[in-house]
């Protein structure tokens, strides 16, 4: 069953809540409505599923107009399944999916076969069966939501709307839950449902609407319509949005606001590559001022470091470490406070970024994370463990983790003692001034 | 954990049914005038009709007395306590009663208005208390759907507190009009609850009123369970809410203002026995609904029962035995935190 809504307006005391809204959802299509808080999601659900009249404009499930339907006879084509559900007494599961065949019963009628064969169906479907003598009112959110859906699929539906179906699931039920969209969509169901995770419309609906402030923003294929501008005019959120190359589908990261601080509490440099670096990045940048080479533009850790604004030093993909940017590197060496070595898989190429180090010839502060595990990285044949051994006998200081690493570093420059670890770990026992004294 | 419901449905309403049958008979025997069951049974099996061939006193308190107030007592105790068993649904709220929204309130200002005035005629104290019901509905009603806004069931219970507040008022200063004369201590007995002035023309009335409500509320027990996940929930399993509620509230308030007509105000029933059988039966309204009606008219005769014999010779007014077993029970039903049901 086909949804065409046409130019349709809502207002509520006074107040425009939808204007203009012209979409089409088609029979075993999903169409997902996104939109920030209060941009009129749930609204349009309502007045698509006949729960409000429009002000103007026309719902029509497929050539008929949803207001010129009984209660009944919608019923028998479309239901929705609300966000908030509070039952009145304390029907059991069973009970409440049996609801779902109201529309299809007399008044004083029986449960027949087929009613008992669609609702069995429906709680095996939503995996409900298992807690069906159970008081509704004793389940949690998520398990409330299923029996909801379960609900909804015993109606026999041709078009289902669901507003936040995902709200109170963990990410297991979110799945299955659109796994169930999913597939009675290709039986022919028509879906239109509003979510607020970005992820899920991108990765299940066939279309995603945006609405903001009541008006349809974009509508079309999840790439068209969840572009980072989109999503930074209706949220007012920075986000990355990349493909997912695993499923095939495009993602939407939030980008937290960090918290700068007022001053940098110094230079710091970072050897890293092959995603080593990332974590160390990520935990430093709102303190330190980060410079990382020398890693070539297909490193993830280039794109961390870039989208974390460090200073780069770069050298051309799968080519040797040039003297240019050897020099380069160690020019920024020299000039930073300290020198962090991350646990990173050393092999020809990028060997000289340890080389680099040893030239500082303990100048500068190096902390070599987890050193012992060298050897497990080590591609040059021993020459990488040879160096890394070499700095730390002349004072380079082995750190292990993140954790120990960031606290060494911050308490050096606050030159307090709060390095809880400093006892457990004799190899510390005499640093020398941390970063930025 | 799994809901026990211990009881079969089919074996609960057997029970009830036998049970109506004895306190039917009891209801014949028992009184300030002891008749054995074995000539109860007798007199009414043959129409009474003794050896000599004449009317025996055992028959003519038997055909005169006990049995319409056997019946009336069974009539008003299905009336209030269905009502209550409906309103509670409606309301979602176990509290719910047909007390509150002032049904009652309004019915007894109408009936006592009419007995003021003197009106003669069976017709008009049904009448005026379902036109004294429907009014204190009305206002209610009114308020609650003010700018479409949807109102809290608990505004509704705090109007249906102030509204019933005012009939009562009225209704006192009825009374006040009335004092001096015979008619105010009928006013001030009736207002208690009780089935004393109970006779056939009584029954004959109340009968076909109780038949029909109850019967149009069983057609809806399926519309009250769709309005237990809510109103818009109800909407989408083809149910009209406005109008579903609006036919079982004037429902409810044809057969309390009848209830409160003949017999006073009879309190708790309403409250207590839905709430009873809910945990019996569980909460689905085709079975509660008549279960409700069968254990709500045992009970009324029971209570009528004690009245009649507590202070023999003399009676209780019937409203002061149900609120003594109700009001107690209720409180012990809040305690035990099943008031959630």
């Amino acid at each position: 069953m086909d949804i065409t809504i046409e130019r349709l307006h809502f207002s509520y005391n006074g107040k425009p809540v939808l204007q203009k809204i012209t979409l089409n959802v088609q029979k075993g299509e999903i169409l997902a409505i996104v939109g920030p808080n209060g941009s009129g999601k749930t609204t349009l659900l309502k007045n698509i599923s006949g729960v409000l009249t429009p002000d103007a404009g026309v719902v029509y499930l497929d050539m008929k107009r949803v207001t010129g339907l009984s209660p009944r006879e919608l019923s028998r084509c479309l239901t929705a399944v609300e966000q908030e559900h509070e039952v009145g007494f304390d029907f059991t599961v069973r009970e409440v999916i049996a609801m779902g065949r109201i529309p299809y019963q007399g008044r004083f009628a029986k449960e027949t076969t087929k009613d008992a064969q669609r609702i069995r169906e429906a709680m095996e479907l939503a995996h409900v069966t298992s807690f069906a003598n159970r008081s509704i009112r004793e389940l949690s959110g998520g398990e409330k939501q299923r029996v909801f859906l379960a609900m909804a699929l015993a109606q026999d539906p041709r078009v289902l709307l669901l507003d936040e179906p995902t709200t109170y699931l963990d990410i297991n039920y979110q799945l299955q839950i659109m796994k169930i969209v999913r597939q009675q969509a290709s039986a022919g169901l028509t879906v239109l449902m509003a979510l607020h995770d970005l992820n899920l419309a991108a990765q299940y609906a066939d279309r995603v609407a945006i609405l903001y402030r009541g008006r349809l923003l974009a509508i079309g294929s999840p790439v068209d319509v969840l572009t980072k501008a989109n999503i930074k005019q209706a949220f007012h959120a920075d986000v990355v949005v990349g493909k997912n190359s695993v499923t095939n589908s495009i993602y939407i990261s939030t980008v937290p606001q960090r918290l700068k601080a007022p001053t940098s509490l110094g230079k710091l440099h970072i050897i890293c590559g092959g995603g080593s670096g990332a974590a160390v990045l990520h935990a430093l940048a709102d303190r330190f001022s980060l410079s990382v080479g020398v890693v070539s533009p297909l490193d993830s850790d280039f794109q961390v470091a870039q989208y974390l604004g460090a200073k780069l030093v770069t050298e051309v993909p799968f080519a040797p470490i040039s003297t240019r940017a050897y020099e380069e590197n160690l020019a920024i060496m020299r000039s930073s406070d300290g020198v962090i070595i991350c646990e990173t898989p050393f092999g020809s190429g990028n060997l000289l970024n340890l080389r680099a180090a040893v030239e500082l010839e303990s100048k500068t502060n190096i902390y070599v994370l987890n050193p012992e595990g060298i050897k497990k990285r080590d591609y040059t044949g021993g020459q990488a463990t040879k160096l890394i051994r070499q700095l730390v006998r002349s004072g380079a200081v082995p750190v292990n983790g993140l954790g120990a690493l960031k606290r060494r570093l911050i308490s050096g420059y606050y030159n307090t003692d709060c390095d809880i670890n400093r006892q457990s770990e004799p190899s510390e026992s005499a640093p020398k001034a941390a970063a930025g004294r | 954990m799994k809901r026990k419901r211990t009881y079969s449905r089919r074996l609960v309403f057997a029970v009830l049914l036998v049970l109506m049958v004895l306190t039917f008979l009891a209801g014949v025997v028992v009184g300030p005038v002891h008749i054995p069951i074995s000539d109860a049974l007798s007199y009414l099996l043959r129409r009474g009709i003794s050896a000599d061939g004449s009317p025996s006193v055992f028959y003519l308190i038997i055909s005169q007395i006990r049995l319409p107030r056997v019946l009336l007592g069974l009539l008003v105790g299905c009336a209030l306590a269905i009502s209550g068993g409906t309103m509670q649904g409606l309301f979602r709220n176990p509290l719910a009663s047909p007390y509150v929204l002032g049904i009652a309130s309004g019915a007894s200002t109408g009936a006592a208005l009419v007995m003021l005035m003197n009106l003669h005629g069976v017709f008009f104290l049904p009448l005026g208390a379902f036109v004294g019901g429907a009014l204190a509905v009305g206002i209610i009603y009114r308020l609650a759907q003010e700018r479409g806004k949807k109102t809290s069931v608990y505004t509704l219970i705090l109007a249906g507190v102030a509204v019933g507040a005012l009939f009562s008022a009225v209704t006192s200063f009825i009374i006040f009009l009335s004092s001096g004369t015979e008619r105010m201590t009928d006013l001030i007995f009736w207002i208690m609850g009780g089935l004393v002035r109970a006779n056939w023309t009584y029954v004959c009335v109340l009968f076909p009123i109780v038949a029909f409500g109850s019967l149009v509320l069983m057609a809806f027990s399926r519309d009250l369970n769709a309005l237990a996940v809510g109103e818009e929930g109800a909407f989408h399993l083809g149910i009209n809410p406005e109008m579903s509620k609006r036919v079982m509230l004037s429902v409810v308030t044809l057969l309390t203002s009848s209830a409160v007509a003949f017999a006073g105000t009879i309190g708790f029933v309403g409250l207590i026995i839905p709430h009873i059988m809910r945990l019996i039966m569980g909460p689905d309204h085709r079975f509660l609904l008549p279960a409700t009606a069968i254990a709500g008219a045992i009970f009324l005769v029971w209570a009528d029962m004690a009245a009649r014999t507590v202070v023999r010779p003399a009676e209780l007014p019937v409203g002061i035995i149900t609120a003594f077993l109700g009001a107690p029970f209720f409180l012990y039903l809040l305690k035990a935190k099943k008031a959630r049901m």
